[in-house]
């Protein structure tokens, strides 16, 4: 077992009125197994990977991956554990403007201080497709391939989790797509559990399995 | 509608650090500001008691026949008139002797003002010379503790023996009398002419005072009296004019504190502009979105002018909340100098001129950064990445007319072409020298192989080299405040170090000034026998200058309106007396400038030497013929050298010395100096008693004075390098915030990737430690090598490097901008990662 997720609750509070975002959530996710979460926006999606990565602190429930309980942890181990499990790729791509693409790469290796850092980022870069974009900051790349530099970043530490918030919610439909096909020849490769948040259902019917966030419940489809 | 858009857009945050920077800045102005008119309108104010009169026409020597009908058909238009005589002269009590200026007051004195003795009370104008007849004397309460004396003693003065009547307690014309050398006796003025003190070539003011129907009138008057008589050893001043020499030494101090103002003013501008551009570069997807809306260009950017125009106005009701508790400190201390008590309240215009600072200077800042927008499409400011605006020659060159306002609010401030000008040129060669220094400094951070280092010293590396402006901005702002907290620490080492003269082994005991001809072979044979010397005697002569190279040197008019420190001291040197020396060599404190030394052969024709900085005023050239007037006897001289004087060697010097062989007729008097020695006491006693008519001024305590002076001027400088250094504090604190804020994402990035937020805050550490460190050390560098240049230009070469202040501020830059990160930070600190990230600014 990968990922088992049991009654996970997170409410937000508006004054005093109380608004539930995720109730009694359940999921379970095997190991290499890649998953599709749709819902509309505001449904909660971005909040459960937030959830699911140590981002943010559930009201209720519980949060294991490889049977290491994550709700438990304080932050300090949930940092730690995060850089050794989880790989995160964001709508919004939030690479270090100040850094070339293999040293965007390269920071989650630093940080986990990975003995063949320079091999793996160049590698995983090549895989992408941006052997040629290796020095290039972020400014001198397009959307696509900087979402591709933030997939590798992602991946870099062979993470057990691979968490991905609409990742070509920011690029058009070609560029979109080029960048998924990356993106999933990748997790399959690697077979790196996967949960994919989007609201492509093109996309979702790539994934293994599908589920549908509505009114803070979540169900398969 | 623009004005709803503009305050509903405003941030909280940068408001409050916009403002409050604002604030601070214009508080030092303010309070400078305020302080200076309070100080001319309490001068103004009591004016006539100052001079005692509304006009005095005063000379030294008596006036001629020719002069005093002169004077007669102008007295015929004044209510009453009064005069006094004015000479110095040593007295001895017990086995006391000291220096005193003695006064022999005439009928109806004084004919402004009043007196308050001790006993008598107030005397009031015109009945003093009443009361003072016979044998009294009245005598300064100091003074007469010094002597010992009593009301009741009797004092022996000159020739005549005196009974002390009463002591003055309080006399207006001596509200400024710091630097004055000693106390003061009245008497009558027929008394006076008894104690056979008012010899011809002796220091004597003969001075004759008015009182005019409308006071008002009096500056005019002096004017069209002026012009009546061309030599310059006569001097008319109304009221007024007394007022604000009494206050110079004030006005100078209120000059400094106005540039120190305006450091604390420039460093709060650097900081507001830096918020305003760091702000401008968040808000430019609001001014894209704006422009996508269908505001045209001018629309958009009335927005933040309007924003920056409601933030200026709020900044001053706190700068004047701020410059009333400034003023209060300043008034306190400068009381200790100045004990005229000035009534300080601030006026509707410094109010109105703080306001327009506030609002013009702020928006002259804004406009180049809104201009450099418009060189950016809509789609580039909506893009992913803030990139930073692109800067051409036309948004610098729109940097001027912000530049031309500080210029002038320097010259306001300076009074001074000259001061102005230095402090400018200072202000924006540091400018230019750290931005390129920095460049270079970011540029070396690139090659620096960083694979080796942990992750987070890397990283602090990677982003200090390739942030371009960001980084650059902050060095700059940085190393500008440690320059600008630095440079007045070492200015005032240099100072000090000049006053207090290093060599205290070669300064004299005392200094000898008014020693008649007749009397000088006495004076060295009696100070001989108490096995002393007296040193670099000096004969000097009074003469005017008649003309240069035939033209005539005329008086200086008064100008009208705005005049400059520079033209009033030309004014005030044009329409002096010359003291005229001769010998043919050079003293160890004088060297040859120019030109040759004297040939020793007579000519037909007198060389003469002139100091420096007194030709070059006079605007005299190698070679030029100068002619004098000595009592009446034409006298011509060529100058062939211009000599440098260290006026600090505390020697006899002059500015214009002849070649021996044409002065030595002419009447003089004699300067002497005598140095240190165990019988020195008996050597001032014996002078008193023998030759009360020479003054010795004992150099230890005249420079005890001074110091003691200027260490209390300094504490008011001290004040406003305290208000920079806030100022400077509260700048490095926006400039940590706005960064903070810029990069908090990048903060939850790093959390998201793993990292600790120990590795995060040790990165952050590193940069700003780095940032810190080799801008402080450069600011310090430059404000050495700034101090050293204009303590060459102003103190003529003494330079002294005051280590505690340049690593203090190193250390305190180190200290400061760690705590301001931590401070700054905190705000990002406390979030959640994925708070930031899913609302990236």
């Amino acid at each position: 077992m990968s990922l088992n997720v049991t009654q996970l609750e997170k409410n937000y509070f508006q004054g005093e009125k109380k608004i539930s975002i995720l109730q009694d959530l359940q999921i379970k996710v095997s190991q290499g197994e890649v998953i599709a979460i749709l819902g509309q926006s505001g449904s909660g999606k971005s909040t459960l990977l937030a959830l699911l990565a140590g981002l943010d602190i559930a009201d209720r429930g519980q949060i294991y991956l490889n049977n290491f309980p994550v709700h438990e942890q304080k932050n300090e181990a949930l940092t730690q554990w995060r850089a050794k499990n989880v790989g995160i790729v964001f709508q919004q791509y939030h690479l270090l403007p100040h850094l070339t693409a293999i040293e965007n790469v390269l920071l989650p290796l630093e940080i986990l201080e990975v003995k063949n850092r320079n091999e793996i980022a160049a590698n995983l870069l090549k895989d992408l497709g941006l052997e040629h974009r290796l020095n290039h900051l972020p400014r001198q790349m397009s959307g696509g391939e900087c979402q591709r530099v933030a997939i590798a970043r992602a991946l870099a530490t062979s993470p057990s989790l691979l968490l991905a918030d609409e990742p070509s919610g920011n690029l058009d439909s070609d560029t979109g797509s080029i960048v998924m096909n990356a993106f999933f020849n990748q997790v399959r490769k690697t077979k790196t559990t996967t949960i994919l948040v989007t609201h492509n259902k093109e996309l979702a019917d790539q994934c293994d399995r599908k589920y549908l966030l509505e009114k803070g419940f979540l169900k398969e489809i | 509608m623009l004005l709803r858009h503009a305050w509903k857009e405003l941030e909280k945050k940068f408001s409050i650090l916009f403002v409050l920077n604002l604030a601070l800045g214009l508080s030092g102005l303010l309070a400078v500001e305020t302080y200076r008119a309070s100080l001319k309108s309490s001068l103004q104010e009591n004016a006539q008691n100052i001079l005692g009169a509304d006009l005095a026409i005063s000379a030294r020597r008596p006036f001629t026949q020719n002069e005093i009908e002169i004077i007669s058909e102008f007295q015929k238009n004044t209510l009453s008139n009064s005069e006094f005589i004015e000479t110095y002269s040593m007295i001895q009590s017990n086995k006391e002797s000291r220096l005193v200026l003695l006064k022999g007051i005439g009928a109806n004195f004084p004919v402004r003002g009043f007196i308050e003795l001790h006993k008598k009370g107030v005397i009031e104008s015109g009945k003093a010379s009443a009361i003072l007849t016979d044998n009294k004397i009245w005598i300064e309460s100091p003074l007469a503790e010094q002597l010992n004396l009593d009301i009741g003693s009797s004092l022996k003065i000159g020739d005549k023996v005196f009974i002390v009547d009463d002591f003055i307690t309080s006399d207006p014309t001596q509200s400024f009398r710091s630097l004055t050398l000693s106390g003061r006796i009245f008497m009558s003025l027929e008394n006076l002419y008894h104690t056979k003190l008012i010899r011809p070539e002796s220091t004597v003011s003969f001075v004759k005072v008015y009182k005019i129907q409308n006071y008002l009138e009096a500056q005019p008057l002096a004017d069209q009296w002026s012009q009546k008589f061309t030599d310059p050893s006569i001097r008319i001043r109304a009221a007024s004019d007394a007022a604000s020499d009494s206050g110079r030494m004030l006005s100078y101090l209120a000059d400094f504190l106005g540039l120190s103002a305006l450091v604390a003013l420039f460093l709060s501008s650097l900081g507001a502009a830096y918020l305003f551009r760091t702000w401008l570069l968040k808000r430019t997807k609001v001014f894209a979105i704006h422009q996508v809306l269908g505001f045209s260009y001018k629309q958009a950017i009335s927005i933040p002018i309007i924003q920056i125009t409601l933030l200026s106005l709020l900044a001053v009701p706190l700068s004047y909340s701020l410059a009333f508790l400034e003023i209060r400190l300043i008034n306190l201390l400068i009381q200790s100098i100045n004990p005229m008590n000035i009534n300080i309240s601030i006026a509707p215009i410094s109010i109105l001129i703080t306001l327009l600072i506030s609002i013009l200077g702020s928006t002259l800042l804004s406009v180049p950064f809104l201009f450099s927008l418009r060189t950016q499409n809509p789609k580039e400011l909506l893009s992913n990445f803030i990139s930073e605006p692109k800067w051409n020659i036309i948004t610098l060159l729109l940097f001027i007319p912000a530049l031309i306002l500080f210029a002038l609010l320097s010259l306001y401030e300076a009074q001074s072409y000259r001061i102005a000008g230095v402090f400018l040129a200072s202000l924006l060669f540091s400018s230019a020298f750290f931005f390129g220094a920095g460049y270079a400094f970011l540029s070396l951070l690139k090659k620096v192989p960083t694979v080796k280092f942990a992750w987070p010293i890397r990283q602090a590396f990677l982003y200090l080299s390739r942030s371009g402006h960001r980084s650059l901005a902050a060095f700059s702002a940085i190393a500008i405040g440690v320059l600008l907290l630095n440079l007045l620490p070492q200015l005032r080492a240099s100072l000090s170090a000049e006053i207090e003269n290093p060599d205290q082994k070669n300064l004299p005991a005392f200094f000898l000034f008014d020693i008649q001809q007749d009397q000088i072979d006495e004076v060295i044979r009696l100070v001989k026998e108490k096995k002393s010397k007296l040193e670099n005697i000096s004969p000097m002569v009074r003469a005017r200058l008649l003309s240069i190279n035939d033209e005539e040197f005329e008086r200086k008019k008064r100008a009208e309106g705005f005049q400059t420190r520079e033209e009033e001291n030309e004014a005030r040197f044009r329409n002096r007396g010359f003291n005229l020396s001769y010998r043919n060599n050079l003293r160890s404190s004088e060297s040859i400038h120019s030109g040759v030394e004297f040939n020793h052969s007579k000519e037909e024709i007198a060389q003469i030497s002139l100091e420096q900085r007194f030709a070059k005023r006079l605007n005299i050239n190698l070679g030029d013929i100068l002619k004098f007037d000595i009592q009446g006897v034409e006298l011509q001289g060529r100058v062939v050298n211009f000599r440098t004087v260290k006026w600090t060697s505390f020697q006899p010097n002059f500015f214009v010395l002849f070649q021996e062989g044409f002065l030595e007729d002419a009447p003089q008097i004699f300067l002497g100096s005598i140095m240190r020695s165990k019988e020195i006491e008996e050597i001032r006693f014996e002078l008193s008693r023998l030759y009360p008519n020479i003054s010795v001024i004992d150099l230890k305590s005249t420079i005890e004075k001074g110091l003691d002076l200027l260490s209390k001027m300094q504490w008011c400088l001290n004040l406003m390098s305290i208000i920079v250094l806030f100022t400077g504090f509260v700048v490095l604190l926006s400039i940590a915030n706005q960064q903070s804020e810029l990069r908090a994402w990048e903060v939850s990035l790093l959390q998201s990737l793993g990292a600790h937020k120990k590795q995060i805050f040790i990165q952050r550490s590193v940069e700003f430690s780095l940032l810190c460190f080799c801008a402080g050390l450069l600011g310090s560098g430059l404000s050495i090598f700034l101090s050293w240049i204009i303590s060459w230009i102003f103190f003529e070469g003494t330079f002294v490097i005051a280590f505690t202040p340049l690593a203090l501020s190193v250390a305190l830059t180190l200290i400061l901008g760690n705590l301001v990160l931590t401070l700054g930070s905190s705000d990002s600190w406390r979030k959640q990662p994925n708070e930031v990230l899913n609302n990236p600014s």
